[in-house]
């Protein structure tokens, strides 16, 4: 029999509803498993265990008495250590938040809570989301990279120590930590998930993610957020479906569209390889495969990403810059004053550039169902130093639309490696239900065996 | 103020740049930030040689 800390969060939210599973069991179990691993792997930050207990034992009261809050009543959720949190420390990996203790929930948070989540306790990020290493480990090889921003929080989901937790992304900071862990990760549509109450890189850059160990749950994490908000400027008015029912309806062979140009000679031999093994499967099992082009906006989307970041990251951190400057980290420090020094001319260029970019690619993906690439353009570097190559998320988070990876293997060097499908603005549930069909074709599911 | 025109080569844009990091910082904080200056500009170059539709405004929230 699985031990509760094993069962993903949709069978969590399951066995709860139908008390099977105790949410203190489950909540203890979680603690326990923390205990054993936390040594090793440095995942999280801030936990409060006797909040967490208590509010377990509050969702079991409820649960005996037939009372759900909502889809995850009982179910622990982790937070990048990003997310506002009322009463509880918010430091942003950083000494110049160190001491940081928001008043109020972030809006995601709220509504975790509000679906009867629990909140678990703070997983690691880097210095304030950017790019400088983090102090985590990768479960797979202590000696590799976890990545970055969100390394705590998918070393957290990979070793089995929380169900899903919250990152962010406004380069790569989810998508790259889930592949070089084995995991989901989910940004979805820039505006389908208010920021409000998350620490800021770059405003019109930043994205909550979601890093989870199946699409199912990937979509469960979606519906339980999503939705306008006003207090988030890039909230957006549109509607929220039923994911799970769209997802389901999707989850059938698709119209896949390949792109060589750019990724084939950006990835290692090994990871293209393995590339075209997993679009031979998914052919196979009954996908068209579509070979796309890039459009010629794609050459300028990396460069304006890196603009807009600085220049955005230079407005929050300025106050802060002028009297701290020695307390921040090398990578984040310089990327401030890069945005400072980078002319208005400039950043509103290349603000109309991502614009452009924007449209281009939904022309580009309106040709098939989903476009696939790899996710990273090799596994996880054997280099702590580093937090990886953010190039093949970059694209979809400049552009704001959705994009899901899933685990598709292992290197010869026994690391994870992963496909990224991107889809149309606000069509999560199509490519959740893409993704879900290639999750099943492809048959992978990854556990670090050192912390299996 | 940091001054680039448009025909400028990635290397005048980072003399640019590394002007007035050596006067907002100092010589030795520029110099730490050699690597990051060319980084940037060439990102700024590249940006530089695109060439939006007049009638493209940017979209700050997308």
């Amino acid at each position: 029999m699985s031990q509760p800390y094993e069962l993903s969060v949709s069978e969590t939210a399951r066995q709860i509803k139908e008390k099977k599973l105790s949410p203190v069991d489950l909540a203890q179990s979680l603690l326990e498993r923390i205990d054993a691993t936390d040594d090793s792997l440095k995942a999280w930050v801030t936990i409060d265990r006797e909040e967490v207990l208590t509010i377990a034992k509050q969702r079991e009261e409820e649960a005996k008495q037939g009372k759900t809050r909502g889809l995850l009543h009982g179910v622990p959720v982790g937070l990048k250590d990003i997310f506002y949190t009322a009463g509880m420390k918010t430091a942003a990996g950083s000494k110049v938040y160190a001491d940081f203790v928001p008043d109020f929930d972030a809006t995601t948070v709220a509504k975790i809570k509000e679906a009867g989540g629990i909140i678990l306790g703070k997983a690691v990020t880097t210095e304030f989301a950017t790019s400088d290493p983090s102090p985590t480990y990768n479960p797979w090889n202590l000696e590799h990279t976890p990545g970055g921003s969100s390394s705590g929080s998918s070393v957290a989901v990979a070793t089995r120590t929380v169900g899903a937790a919250l990152g962010s992304q406004t380069g790569g900071s989810t998508c790259r930590p889930a592949a070089y862990n084995g995991i989901v990760g989910l940004k979805a549509t820039y505006g389908r998930i208010s920021r409000y109450g998350v620490v800021p890189v770059s405003w019109s850059l930043d994205h909550v993610g979601i890093l989870v160990r199946t699409v199912e749950d990937a979509a469960l994490m979606l519906q339980v957020m999503s939705g306008e908000d006003a207090n988030d400027p890039g909230s957006s008015s549109e509607p929220v479906p039923d994911f799970l029912k769209q997802m389901a309806e999707h989850n059938r062979p698709p119209r896949i569209g390949v792109v060589s140009e750019y990724y084939a000679e950006k990835s290692t031999p090994e990871t293209w390889a393995h590339t075209q093994d997993v679009i031979n499967q998914l052919k196979a099992a009954g996908a068209e495969i579509v070979e796309l082009g890039l459009p010629e906006s794609f050459r300028s989307c990396h460069s304006a990403q890196r603009i807009v970041m600085n220049v955005e990251c230079a407005a929050f951190h300025e106050q802060f810059h002028a009297t701290q400057a020695e307390e921040y980290g090398p990578s984040v420090r310089s990327a401030m004053e890069m945005g400072m020094l980078i002319p208005a001319t400039k950043y509103l260029q290349a603000m109309r550039l991502r614009r452009q970019f924007r449209q281009d690619m939904v022309k580009m993906v309106e040709q098939v169902d989903v476009v696939l690439t790899p996710t990273t353009p090799a596994p996880a570097p054997k280099d702590r130093n580093t937090t990886g190559d953010a190039s093949f998320q970059v694209p979809w988070t400049t552009s704001g639309l959705p994009t899901v990876t899933v685990p598709s293997g292992l290197s010869e060097n026994g690391m994870p490696m992963a496909v990224q499908l991107g889809g149309l603005p606000f069509e999560e549930g199509k490519l959740l239900g893409i993704a879900q069909w290639c999750e099943a074709t492809l048959g992978v599911q990854l556990s670090p065996p050192n912390y299996s | 103020m940091v001054n680039m025109k448009p025909s400028d080569s990635v290397e005048e844009i980072a003399k640019e740049l590394r002007a007035q990091a050596v006067r907002l910082w100092g010589e030795q904080r520029a110099g730490e930030l050699e690597t990051s200056i060319n980084q940037t500009a060439q990102q700024l170059w590249d940006v530089g040689q695109e060439t939006p539709h007049r009638d493209l405004e940017p979209g700050f929230y997308q």
